[in-house]
């Protein structure tokens, strides 16, 4: 396709659901319309050229249509011309909603799919050491001076403070510092703690940890068989000393464990969706958040023995079972067809959207940066063990803005290495049919430093199928789009 | 065999007790029935954006057949699934907004504060007959309410909102505020340029050299009176300017006469006419209420009409700050804070939660809640507001017609 082509992109789509019902959406417009079969197959004649007659009235129809906005094209070399700049980065880390400390790399377990173990090979290699206090103070004082900056909003929106590992209580010098010291700081807004830990030393740090109110999200992929890949250094398993410490919780601090314990949970070969569920929801009236493996970064030698154990959420087969609809309450955005279908109505509808921003606020078409990734710092800022400054835990420890010492250095290098990615990418974004509903972040997309192909790159074709199918889906399960209205809040 | 009658997204419909309206957003064509047979046939649009009927009933059918001409309506076959609409009612819109508000995820709520209008003083040699009725109809100084704004207090406001935020200094006459000129500094030297100063008119002269500092838009209350428009005139070269207005308060078709006649004309491209109500019906009845080609003249698109179904634009994201140290969400109103009470954040978060002031719509206010046209018709005003006439225009609920003036 030559670049000029880019630019055509056609708007209007005409669509056929399996029930039978026909549409005509516009993209461009954000404007669905439940159409007749009449008006499908000649609007369907007037778009393809064909020679086929037209009804005089679909005729006058179409052209009244196409005379205020519809059947448009998009131009998308205007619509996805954004790039980052040094601005929006110190915005970003100006009203920071989360930093997350990796306070060491040491861990008490060895768990068969750690991110950080032989299936990877995209971090930075363990070293058994912890980060200092000091160097944690040195972030916490920047992201203090930079809250008082012109690039701070006004917004009183709470910044998380995490703790991460490896296992974080290992380090729990660094927590018990770290709290104290922000707690003896002024802040424009509230601050709160989180840990994400795998629940083995939470015994000893207990009383800590609910007198400050911490959030906890404690690893747990179901039963004892599900968690089978949790293993201790000498193999053993570990489910149920885990097990003992979460129920010490729940026995201690009863009103502690119900509104502040969560559990995460690794989708794998020996669990399932209905068994994790099964297990944390009868034994700790809790819904889980259920995650597959993290397939980016996986070593060439591992790669089988990943593939043996990888799953995702499988909806097909998870409707055949008797718990589907119970799963489907529970689970809500952790299914992919929610996600899949709350994406859609967030890009192509306003339904929705904060509907004052909605409406007093002019919707820009242009200067998009391509790509569904997130502006650095725009969701956190992750210290690692190794002071590097990142700006996600997700992604592989080669994309770092720079060093805890060097933060300022670091960023402008950062906005160009970001700049350099997207300019990469935006030939394949431009082109792309589900270019302003991505959601794939480009660190994830292999050769990144060289010629980089995006696998989610969508087809007219493709595209039309995915419409469809949300159509399809959105009239088979009405009741969904109510509770996605009502229920999804978006940050 | 049963089909729909959907009506088309771009397409905006209303329903009162007595009649309909179908207006079409794309080129403004509007089609409007008092047939109360028709009124019945189409009332479960409603509630939806569709009605499912096996047949359409006789009488119904040349207007349907108009509604479909007109890319209003379509006829949709009707197939085991309901098709999918985002068809959206105001209950919608608001319910999502409060839920987000609630749960504050979302809302950085002082970007919705575009418009300040701090009163200074109520220091003032002057004595207006107007001073205790215009400030609530229009932009303009009062004495109304005793006090002064400190330094300090400045400060404060200045820096709990943002720097596009459109600041406008009232007085009583502000030349009288000991600490104007340390004000305005503060607000330049914050980058708060998007600043307006209200003075008065026979302070021009003494303030010249103020005034040429000013980075400001300056607006000059003036009296349609004879004297003041001679002086004015004497001292034409200070008022031209570009960033001086000069404010008229006019109350009738002489007042007008007399500016058009007696200004200078080097001077009349700056007149802003600010039209007071005070006991005038007729003059407003004339130049204020909306009529039936002003409701039509512009084709309105869905954005506007869902604007004023959720929220009044003249009052939206304004506020004032009177020397006293009350804040008011509308002049009109009560006040909802004091400055000591409450941080401006506070005062504007639990506004768009309450939903008074800001979102006085015409469905909020007698008897426009019953009217037709709520939707289309211009949002509430101040003048509305004031005067306790809500329905400042030429529509006849009773007779169900536009009549003339």
């Amino acid at each position: 396709m030559q670049k000029n082509d880019v630019s055509k992109m056609r708007s209007t789509f005409l669509l056929k659901s399996k029930n039978n019902n026909h549409y005509l959406f516009d993209k461009k417009l954000k404007e669905l319309k439940a159409i007749s079969k009449a008006e499908y197959e000649n609007f369907d004649k007037i778009e393809s050229a064909s020679n086929e007659k037209v009804s005089s009235f679909f005729s006058r129809k179409c052209q009244f249509l196409k005379d205020h906005g519809y059947f448009g094209r998009i131009d998308n070399l205007k619509k996805f011309s954004g790039r980052l700049s040094l601005d929006n980065v110190k915005y970003n880390i100006a009203n920071l909603t989360q930093l997350v400390f990796e306070v060491t790399d040491r861990c008490n377990l060895n768990c068969t799919y750690c991110a950080y173990g032989s299936l990877y090979c995209d971090y930075d290699i363990r070293h058994n050491i912890n980060l200092s206090f000091n160097e944690g103070k040195k972030i916490i004082d920047y992201i203090i001076k930079q809250s008082k900056t012109n690039y701070a909003n006004l917004s009183s929106k709470p910044l998380i403070i995490s703790f991460y590992g490896g296992e974080p209580l290992l380090n729990f010098e660094f927590i018990e510092k770290t709290v104290h010291y922000v707690n003896g700081k002024e802040f424009n807004r509230p601050v709160s703690f989180s840990m994400t830990t795998n629940g083995l030393l939470i015994h000893k740090h207990l009383d800590f940890l609910v007198k400050h109110n911490f959030n906890l999200l404690i690893s747990l992929d179901g039963n004892e068989e599900g968690n089978s890949y949790r293993v201790f250094k000498n193999d053993n398993k570990a489910f149920s000393e885990i097990k003992r410490n979460i129920d010490i919780i729940a026995e201690r601090y009863p009103q502690y464990f119900k509104e502040k314990v969560n559990f995460n949970a690794v989708l794998h070969n020996r669990n399932s969706v209905i068994s994790i569920m099964n297990y944390v929801k009868s034994t700790y009236n809790k819904i889980p958040r259920i995650a597959p493996l993290n397939d980016s970064g996986i070593r060439e030698t591992s790669k089988k023995e990943f593939e043996k154990m990888f799953k995702v959420i499988d909806e097909q087969e998870l409707s055949k079972n008797e718990k589907y609809r119970d799963v489907c309450k529970d689970l809500f955005l952790n299914l992919p067809s929610f996600t899949t279908i709350s994406t859609f109505l967030l890009n192509n509808t306003s339904i929705f959207k904060n509907s004052i921003n909605n409406v007093l606020l002019d919707r820009n078409e242009t200067g998009y940066i391509p790509t569904g990734t997130c502006t650095p710092f725009s969701k956190k800022m992750f210290v690692t063990v190794n002071k590097k400054i990142m700006f996600c835990e997700r992604i592989s420890q080669n994309y770092f803005a720079g060093f805890i010492d060097n933060m300022e250095e670091g960023l402008a290098s950062l906005v160009e290495k970001y700049n350099e990615y997207i300019q990469k990418l935006e030939s394949q974004c431009q082109k792309c049919y589900n270019n302003d509903s991505c959601s794939l972040c480009m660190y994830y997309i292999e050769n990144l430093d060289d010629k980089p192909v995006c696998k989610h790159f969508t087809s007219k074709e493709k595209y039309k199928n995915y419409l469809e199918a949300v159509f399809t889906y959105l009239e088979n399960n009405e009741q969904n789009i109510l509770r996605i209205k009502n229920e999804v809040v978006i940050d | 065999m049963k089909y729909k009658l959907v009506t088309e997204p771009y397409n905006y419909f209303n329903i009162s007790d007595k009649s309909l309206i179908f207006y079409n957003t794309l080129d403004g064509e509007k089609v409007v029935s008092s047939d109360l047979d028709i009124v019945e046939y189409f009332s479960h649009l409603k509630a939806n954006n569709f009605i499912v009927k096996d047949e359409e009933p006789e009488f119904a059918l040349d207007f349907i057949g108009e509604l479909i001409n007109k890319f209003m309506i379509s006829r949709v076959e009707f197939s085991s699934k309901t098709p999918v609409t985002f068809f959206e009612n105001n209950h919608d819109l608001i319910i999502n907004d409060l839920k987000k508000l609630k749960q504050k995820l979302t809302i950085d709520s002082l970007k919705y504060l575009k418009k300040i209008n701090l009163y200074l003083t109520s220091d003032c040699d002057h004595d207006c007959t107007y001073c205790h009725k215009a400030y609530k109809q229009f932009d303009c100084c009062t004495k109304a309410k005793k006090g002064n704004i400190d330094f300090n207090q400045f400060k404060s406001i200045i820096n709990q909102i943002y720097k596009n935020t459109e600041v406008t200094l009232f007085g009583g006459d502000i030349s009288k505020h000991k600490d104007l000129v340390k004000l305005v500094n503060y607000l330049y030297d914050n980058k708060y340029y998007n600043t307006h100063i209200s003075l008065k008119w026979d302070t021009i002269s003494e303030n010249t050299k103020f005034i040429q500092k000013l980075q400001s838009v300056i607006h000059i209350s003036v009296l349609a009176d004879s004297n003041q428009i001679q002086t004015i005139n004497k001292h034409k070269e200070l008022f031209w300017h570009p960033n001086i207005t000069l404010n008229f308060v006019i109350e009738n078709k002489d007042d007008y006469d007399l500016i058009q006649d007696n200004l200078d004309p080097t001077i009349l491209e700056q007149v802003d006419y600010q039209l007071l109500f005070n006991e005038n019906p007729g003059f407003f009845k004339e130049n204020v209420y909306t009529d039936e080609d002003d409701l039509f003249e512009q084709t309105q698109s869905v954005k506007e009409i869902r604007t004023k179904r959720l929220l009044n634009s003249n009052f939206f994201g304004r506020l004032s700050i009177f020397p006293d140290g009350s804040v008011h969400l509308n002049n009109n109103d009560n006040q909802v804070s004091t400055l000591s009470d409450k941080t401006l954040k506070q005062v504007i978060e639990e506004e768009l939660i309450t939903q008074k002031s800001w979102f006085k719509t015409r469905q909020t206010v007698e008897p426009c809640n019953k009217c037709l046209y709520h939707d289309l018709c211009p949002t509430v005003s101040t003048y509305e507001l004031f005067s306790g006439i809500n329905n400042m225009c030429h529509y006849d609920l009773d007779l169900n017609s536009w009549h003339n003036n």
